[in-house]
C-alpha cells in the first residue's frame, strides 16, 4: 500500500513534469501588457531585461518609468533580479499545495493570458521552468519563460496585492 | 587470563551491559509492545517547540492492540469507533506553526461487545508521501494538507479534515484512501468543522479563501455526498473562519477581525493581524430560501475557534461558543496566556436584529462538544475541557486540561470530573446510549495522557453520574498525544 501510494506519488510528479518540460512553447512572452481601465499600454520583455540586467532605460520603458522615482525604479530591479534557488520538482511541490493554488488563482486574476483568461496555469508552468534553469533563476526568468504573452491588469493588482510594485 | 581473552570478554561485557541498558530504555520507550503488535516504527526525534513537548510530543510508532487492559467495565451496548485526529509530524519539522502544521495521526479505539482494540495511523497525505521519500521535512511543502484537523463519517465515509484542503478519505481500518472532493464539486478546501443535519443527513460547510473572491463559498452536500448548493458569500476582506454553526433556518457564520493582510504579510511574515477597530459580524445564511441575501448583524470585536451549538427560539436565535475577547496569534507562552476564553452565549433578536450576550461560564474553555443529535436544536448538555492557565503557565507548556466540565444549559449549572493528578484530558465526543430516553442517557469519551506513567487511557464517563469514577478507563500501553477533534462512528456507518 505504501509502496504503491509512493510510486503513484513520484510517478504522476514525473509524468507531469515532462509534459510541462515538453509541451510548453519554446517561445516564451514577448510582450507585457498593463491594462489600465479602457486602456492597454505594451511594453516588450526585451526592454525590461535590459533594465533589469543593466540598468539601462530604453525610450519605450522610460514611458512608464518616468512616472516612478529612483529608488522605486531600483526596488522594482531587485525584485526582478532576485536569485532564487527552489529547484523544479520542489517548485511544482509548492504549486500543488491549496493555500499556494489560491495564491496563484488569486495572482492569475491580475496577471492574464493575452485574452483575458486567469493566468493560474501559465504562471505555475512558467515558475517550474525557470527553476529547471541551471543555477539560480529569477522573476525574469519565469516572464521569459510565461508561455504567451502577459497581460496585467493594474487597477485590479493595486487592489488586491497592494505591495506589489 | 591472557591479554587477549581479557580484553575480548572486557568488550563482551562491556558490550552486553551497553545492549541490556538499550534494551531497557526501548522497553521504557516502548512499553513491552510485542512486535506482532507494531505496525511500523519511525525514527524518533525532539523538539524545543512548545507545542511539540510534554503532553504536545509527536509519536513515532503506528500499533495494532487487542484485548486494552481496563479498569471498571466498557458499557456492552457501545458498539462502534471513536476516532480523533492530531498533528503528529513525522519529521523534525524547519520550523512549527501549531496548530496548522504537521501531519494528521488518526487514534482509534474500536468497541465490540465490552471489548476494546486501538490503532493509530498517519493519514498518507501528498506532502507527507513527498517527506517519506526525502525521509525529511521539506520546506517548500510548509503549510500543505495536513489532513490533521478533524475527522468526520459523511455519506459512507470517513473523511479527515484541514481547513485549506479537500478532505483525506480514510478506510475503518485507517489506511488512506485519498482525497475526496465530492465528485470533483469541491475545489481546494473545506472547513474541518462541517456541521451534519442528523434529520436530513446533509452536510453543511464552506471554504474560506485568502486571494479569491468571494472570499468565503457556503455548502450543502446530501447524504449521498453530491453537493447541492454553491452559495458564494461577499466579505469586504478576507478572514480566517475555523468553524461555524447550524439552526433550524440559517447557517451561522462570524467574521471576526482576525483579518488577512497582504501588506502585514509581506512586512512581517504573519499574515493574520486582529483588528479590534474593526469589530465583528454575524452572518445569517436562510437554509431553506436560497435567494434571501445574508443577514449582517455587527457588534463589538471577539473571536472564536468553535462554537457549542445554535438554535432558534422565541424568535430569537442563540448561539453559544467559547468566545475570546482578543486573539493573539502567536506561539508564544505569553500569547497564549493573553488569549482567555469563556463560555458565552449571544442571543440574537431575529425582529430587530439586536444581540444580547451572557456569559455561562468565565473559566477559560474550548474544544466544546454535544450529542451531535442535538445539532441546531434546544439543547440540555454540552462538554468543554477546562484548559487552566495557571497550569499552563506553571508547565510552561500549551495544551495540559486537568478537568472536563459538564454543562446543564437547562439548568444553568455546570459539574466538573476531575481528572486524577498527573492527568490531563482532551476534546470530548458523546455518544449515546443505544436504549436512550433521556438526554442524560450518554457517554463521554476522552483520551487521558498520565504524565507519570507516560501512557494515555480512554475514559468512558456516564453522564448521569458525571463527578464519579469513570464507568470504563481504558488503558494504552502507549501515549496518545493531546490532539484536535474527532467522532464516534456507530457500527456500519462508514466503510
Ligand atoms: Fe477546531
Amino acid at each position: 500500500m505504501l509502496v504503491d501510494a509512493i510510486r503513484l506519488g513520484v510517478g504522476s510528479l514525473i509524468g507531469t513534469l515532462i509534459v510541462l518540460l515538453t509541451t510548453a512553447s519554446a517561445q516564451g512572452a514577448e510582450r507585457i501588457y498593463l491594462k489600465y481601465g479602457p486602456l492597454l499600454f505594451s511594453l516588450s520583455v526585451e526592454s525590461l531585461a535590459t533594465f533589469v540586467h543593466t540598468g539601462e532605460i530604453t525610450p519605450e520603458l522610460a514611458r512608464y518609468t518616468s512616472q516612478l522615482d529612483q529608488n522605486t525604479r531600483q526596488q522594482l530591479r531587485q525584485a526582478l533580479q532576485q536569485p532564487y534557488t527552489m529547484n523544479e520538482v520542489a517548485v511544482y511541490r509548492m504549486t500543488e499545495i491549496p493555500v499556494v493554488v489560491d495564491f496563484l488563482q488569486g495572482l492569475g486574476e491580475v496577471i492574464n493570458t493575452p485574452s483575458g483568461l486567469n493566468g493560474f496555469y501559465a504562471i505555475r508552468s512558467a515558475l517550474v521552468l525557470a527553476a529547471a534553469e541551471p543555477g539560480d533563476w529569477t522573476m525574469m526568468d519565469v516572464i521569459h519563460h510565461f508561455p504567451t504573452d502577459i497581460r496585467i491588469d493594474v487597477e485590479r493588482a493595486m487592489q488586491r496585492f497592494p505591495v506589489m510594485p | 587470563m591472557k591479554r587477549r581473552d581479557f580484553l575480548t570478554t572486557t568488550v563482551s561485557v562491556a558490550a552486553l551491559t551497553y545492549l541490556s541498558r538499550q534494551a531497557e530504555a526501548w522497553s521504557q520507550n516502548h512499553h513491552q509492545l510485542h512486535s506482532s503488535q507494531i505496525h511500523r516504527t519511525y525514527p524518533s526525534w525532539a523538539s524545543r517547540d512548545l507545542f511539540l513537548q510534554g503532553i504536545n510530543a509527536p509519536v513515532f510508532q503506528e500499533v495494532d492492540l487487542d484485548n486494552l487492559p481496563v479498569t471498571g467495565e466498557i458499557p456492552p451496548d457501545l458498539a462502534g469507533m471513536y476516532v480523533r485526529n492530531g498533528p503528529n509530524p513525522m519529521f523534525q519539522p524547519i520550523a512549527y506553526a501549531y496548530p496548522l502544521e504537521g501531519d494528521g495521526m488518526l487514534h482509534a479505539v474500536y468497541f465490540e461487545a465490552g471489548k476494546a482494540k486501538y490503532r493509530n495511523r498517519w493519514i498518507l497525505t501528498k506532502g507527507l508521501i513527498y517527506e517519506m521519500q526525502a525521509k525529511q521535512a521539506l520546506p517548500e511543502l510548509r503549510f500543505r494538507n495536513y489532513a490533521n484537523t478533524h475527522i468526520i463519517a459523511h455519506a459512507g465515509k470517513l473523511l479527515a479534515l484541514y481547513e485549506t484542503g479537500l478532505p483525506y478519505e480514510v478506510s475503518r481500518d485507517l489506511e488512506t484512501v485519498g482525497e475526496w472532493s465530492f465528485n470533483g464539486k469541491l475545489e481546494q478546501a473545506m472547513t474541518a468543522h462541517p456541521k451534519l443535519d442528523v434529520d436530513t443527513g446533509e452536510l453543511h460547510f464552506y471554504r474560506y479563501s485568502f486571494f479569491t473572491e468571494p472570499y468565503l463559498t457556503y455548502y450543502v452536500a446530501n447524504a449521498a455526498g453530491e453537493i447541492t448548493r454553491t452559495t458564494g458569500i461577499e466579505l469586504p476582506q478576507p478572514a480566517l473562519l475555523h468553524d461555524m454553526a447550524l439552526s433550524d433556518n440559517y447557517a451561522i457564520f462570524c467574521h471576526c477581525p482576525l483579518v488577512f493582510d497582504f501588506q502585514q504579510a509581506m512586512r512581517t511574515g504573519i499574515p493574520l493581524v486582529w483588528q479590534p477597530e474593526q469589530g465583528a459580524r454575524i452572518g445569517l445564511i436562510h437554509r431553506h430560501d436560497l435567494d434571501r441575501k445574508p443577514i449582517w448583524i455587527e457588534t463589538e470585536a471577539f473571536w472564536v475557534w468553535h462554537f457549542m451549538n445554535a438554535f432558534e427560539q422565541n424568535g430569537t436565535l442563540v448561539v453559544d461558543c467559547a468566545y475570546y475577547p482578543q486573539m493573539i496569534l502567536e506561539n508564544t507562552l505569553s500569547a497564549i496566556l493573553s488569549n482567555r476564553s469563556r463560555f458565552q452565549r449571544l442571543t440574537i433578536n431575529l425582529d430587530d436584529r439586536t444581540i444580547t450576550q451572557q456569559t455561562l461560564d468565565d473559566r477559560n474553555v474550548d474544544f466544546p462538544s454535544l450529542d451531535r443529535q442535538q445539532t441546531g436544536k434546544p439543547y440540555r448538555f454540552g462538554y468543554m475541557p477546562h484548559m487552566d492557565l495557571e497550569l499552563i503557565a506553571q508547565k510552561a507548556i500549551p495544551n495540559y486540561f486537568p478537568e472536563l466540565i459538564q454543562y446543564d444549559l437547562v439548568n444553568q449549572t455546570s459539574q466538573v470530573h476531575c481528572l486524577q493528578p498527573g492527568c490531563y484530558c482532551g476534546e470530548a465526543t458523546v455518544v449515546p446510549k443505544s436504549n436512550a430516553t433521556s438526554a442524560t442517557d450518554h457517554y463521554v469519551l476522552t483520551w487521558v495522557f498520565n504524565e507519570i506513567t507516560q501512557t494515555s487511557d480512554l475514559l468512558i464517563l456516564d453522564a448521569a453520574n458525571f463527578t464519579a469514577a469513570p464507568l470504563a478507563q481504558i488503558h494504552l500501553p502507549v501515549r496518545v498525544p493531546m490532539g484536535t477533534h474527532g467522532s464516534w462512528i456507530v457500527a456500519g456507518e462508514a466503510a
